[in-house]
Parts: C-alpha cells; structure tokens; sequence
C-alpha cells in the first residue's frame, strides 16, 4: 500500500549540509505493523515527516495506494514522541479534533470520541484537561485522537519514549490491542530493539547518516509475544548486532567532526 | 477572616494610621499633606454632590472606548505580524518608531484632530498607550506556539485557517490576555495625564482644576479613586483571565 522509492532528504544550511536521507526504498503492506530502528541521527523521523506530508524529500517518491504524498492528509495519522495534546482543549474536543476540521457536527462527532474513549476505557476522562492526565494517558487520548479520522496508515515517532518502563509496556500491549482491532498500517520509529521485537511483523534497520534501509528482519512470533521467551532473545540479538556496527559507525563519523 | 485575607489589610491598614498620626500632629501644612480627616470630608463632599461619579463616568467611557479599539485592532495586527514574516517586515520598523513616542506627546494633535468629541480626543491617547502592550504580546503569543501543536493539526487534516483559529489563537491566548491586562493599565495612566491637559470632565482634569485652587484635598480624592479604579479594574480582568485560562491548571 506504501511505497517509498529512491527517498532522499538533504539539509542544506548556511555552513553545512547534511544528507539526511540517502535512497530509501521500502514497501509497507496493508496492516502490517513495522518497526524502524536506526542510530540517533540516521533520518527515522525525517522519513516519517516525509512520510506524513510534514516535509519533502529533496528526490524520491512516496506512493500510498498509488496515489503520490505530498502534503499532510487525514488518510495518515500521527503520534509524535512529545506530548501534542492542544491544553486548552478538554479530552473530548481532543479526540474530535479532526472531524471537528472537517465540518462534521458536534453530536456525531462527541459519539464517534466516545466511542474511542470507551475502546480506552478512560471514559470518565472526557471533560478532563491534559494536565490532569498522566503522560501515559496523554500518548494514548493522541493516538485514538489520529485514529478516529480512520487513517490508512498510523505513523508513530518514538510515542512511549518519555514514558517509565512498566507504563511503555502497557502501552505496548495496549497498541498492540488496539491494532489488531483497527486493523491499521502502522509505522513504528523507536529506540528500544525490546519494544520493536515485541510489537513489530518486520523491523527496518537503518543505517547511520545517510540513512539507507540497511536489513530488514521478518518476525513470524504469534503474539502476544514473551518478551524473555528464546526466539525474543535469538531475534533481538540478530537485531542487535546489525544495530550494533551501525551505532559504532555512528559514533566514528561523530568523533571525525 | 482567615490569615491569607489579613495580610491584604496590613499595609493599607498601616498607610491609613500612618497618615492619620502626621495630620494629627499638624507638623506640615494642608496644602503639603492634607489631613485624612478632610480628604474624608472632600470625598463625602464630592460623592453627594456627584460631580466624583460624573468624573469617573467620563474617564471610565473614554478607556473602554480606547482600550476597545486598541484591542480590535492590536490583537488581528499582532496575530498577522506574528503568523506572517513579510507582513512582519512591512509593519514592524514603522510600529516601533511610533511605540517610542509617548502617548502624552500625542495630546496636542489629539486636541486639534478631536476639538468637538468629549471622548475622543483623551480616547486616543488611552488607544496610544494601550495599543502596543497589546500588539507586542500578541506577537510575542503568536510567535511562541510550540510548532508540534500546529504540525499535529496538520496531520489531523486542518487547513491553514483552521490551524490559526482553532490552534494558534488559543495557544496564544495567555500572551495576549497579559497583553491586555498591560494595555489597560497603561491605557488608564494616559487616559489621566490626558484629561491633565484640556478637558472638562474626568478624573485627570478634576486633579488639575482642584490644584490650580489650592483644594490638595481634593486632588488626593482625585488621586485615590484612580487608585482604587485602577485596582478594580485589574482584579476584575485577572478574575476574567483566569477564568479563561482554566485550562493551565494553576
């Protein structure tokens, strides 16, 4: 459904430029829950920006369901790593946000929210304000926030990286729920090869700047997935040490500046 | 009454007594320190006589009228100037030139180009001095949305207007609330130095005409109800501000 072909991103500043993105070729297919890993750095969330209209590669194409990206659009939703709740909108009036841009009354929208405020079971959050919500909540009210305008695509940049261990692994397992229930596309950048090795089907592995698709791991576990189980561990390790050369070629090119 | 409303008493209450021993002493004269007890007495005077409100309806008027209008027109040119570079540019040196001006210097054109209005020509110079507290803030509110709010509506499917209405003007709210609460106040300090030079009514011009006959009582009840007014109005648009703002949480 999602072809990337021949991607690349340049930043051209006033004393340097720098190849974020060098040729990235990729096909996601329907409902398919990938992971992308990659050193600080190798572009992941430059190519999700792409990805979601929020920026445009320097040369490339991005094809969803045959039709080219080039702005933002409800057919791709989006999960940033901070907290991106409007503060001065309460729960409710966060969810509806989207078809509340697209003119869609307010009682059809507030049922469509509740709805999705049920499916997390934080119904009685509603009238509440993002500061009275934990951060774990907060990620949450934001991704069914990108799901209530039924996206194809769920792009996701590090969503659980601000949160505590025990809550990132609930909300793991929750997106996980909320995935297969959706059935949605979504695109994973993350840090942690953990939590890739338990949410993903496939991992892209980048490589360090300029970022490439350096190997691709198909992971066939049924879920829900042991995260100390030996086939976790044998994958994790194999993603890993892929991971691994490319963080230390991150780190040399660091230490020549 | 609990602890936290006494200590709103302490120092008026202070100020008060204070006041009250050196008049009781008779060591300055009545037109140096005028004693509590005839500013009391001029304040009863004024008050029954009508002409205290009929000087405050004339101030109170000629702010609202200048604050209004330098808030319907502060807050879109801010948001514009904020939201776009080149309307930024085209706007931003001539407005800052003008901001240095003091809005007293304004007063001789105030007076010619409004000889007939009771309000407007002190009007304007309330809009001159409460205009660019209120247009710099606004900027300052615009410029300061934090870019994830707008690139998350973006990716929800807002269009670019719908992104300043539904986004920008609300995550700026804060700015420029406190712009108008800055507005205000400057506004009604030039309102009254205002009214100091060329009208019949207001509190300004009651200052003025009860100094140039020696009644200093007089000008201290002047002097107190802009005071007090000034207060009001402060707590009022605090109490408004965060009301409205509720949704920060402090």
């Amino acid at each position: 459904m999602l072809v990337l072909s021949n991607v690349s991103r340049t930043f051209v500043s006033k004393d340097h430029t720098i190849r974020a993105l060098a040729g990235v070729n990729m096909e996601v297919r329907e409902e398919e829950f990938i992971c992308i890993l990659g050193p600080s750095g190798c572009g992941k969330t430059t190519l999700l920006r792409i990805i979601a209209g929020l920026d445009t590669p320097t040369s490339g194409e991005l094809l969803l369901d045959g039709t080219r990206i080039e702005r933002p659009g409800q057919d791709r939703g989006m999960v940033f790593q901070d907290y991106s709740l409007c503060p001065w909108r309460t729960v409710i009036d966060n969810i509806a946000f989207g078809p509340e841009v697209q003119g869609v009354a307010k009682k059809e929208r507030y049922e469509s929210a509740r709805e999705y405020l049920r499916l997390l079971d934080l119904e009685k959050f509603e009238n509440s304000y993002p500061y009275e919500l934990s951060g774990g909540m907060r990620q949450r009210i934001a991704i069914v926030r990108a799901l209530i305008n039924n996206p194809k695509l769920l792009l996701m940049d590090e969503p659980f990286g601000a949160l505590d261990a025990q809550t990132r692994n609930n909300m793991q397992a929750e997106l996980l729920r909320i995935w297969e229930k959706k059935h949605k596309t979504i695109l994973f950048v993350t840090h942690s090869v953990d939590e890739a090795v338990y949410l993903a089907d496939r991992i892209v592995v980048m490589s360090a700047r300029p970022g490439t698709v350096k190997e691709i791991f198909t992971i066939n576990l049924p879920r829900p997935r042991i995260r100390t189980s030996l086939e976790s561990n044998t994958i994790r390790d194999r993603v890993l040490k892929s991971l691994g050369t490319e963080i230390e070629l991150a780190a040399s090119t660091i230490n020549k500046l | 009454m609990n602890a936290r409303w006494t200590y709103y008493f302490v120092l008026p209450s202070a100020f008060i007594v204070l006041w009250y021993a050196v008049s009781a002493a008779h060591i300055y004269p009545v037109y140096i320190i005028p004693p509590l007890g005839m500013v009391l007495g001029s304040f009863a005077e004024q008050i029954n006589s009508g002409t205290l409100f009929q000087n405050i309806y004339w101030s109170i008027v000629r702010v609202i009228a200048g604050f209004a209008i330098a808030a319907l027109i502060g807050i879109p040119l801010g948001i514009g100037m904020g939201w776009s570079n080149s309307l930024m540019r085209l706007v931003e040196p001539l407005t800052n030139i003008i901001r240095q001006i003091p809005p007293i210097a304004w007063v001789p054109f105030a007076m010619i180009w409004f000889r007939a209005g009771v309000v407007e020509s002190s009007a304007f110079i309330v809009f001159i001095g409460a205009f660019f507290p209120i247009l710099l803030n606004t900027i300052s509110g615009v410029k300061g949305v934090p870019v994830l709010f707008i690139e998350s509506a973006y990716t929800l499917g807002a269009s670019s207007r719908q992104i300043l209405t539904k986004v920008v003007l609300p995550a700026s709210m804060p700015s420029i609330l406190s712009g108008l609460r800055i507005g205000l106040g400057i506004g009604w300090m030039s309102l009254v130095a205002a009214e100091m030079m060329g009208q019949d009514y207001g509190l300004g011009s009651f200052i003025i005409n009860s100094s140039t006959v020696l009644r200093m009582d007089r000008v201290v009840v002047g002097m107190i109800t802009i005071g007090l007014l000034g207060f009001l109005m402060d707590r009022i648009f605090k109490g408004f501000e965060s009301s409205l703002l509720s949704w920060r949480g402090r």
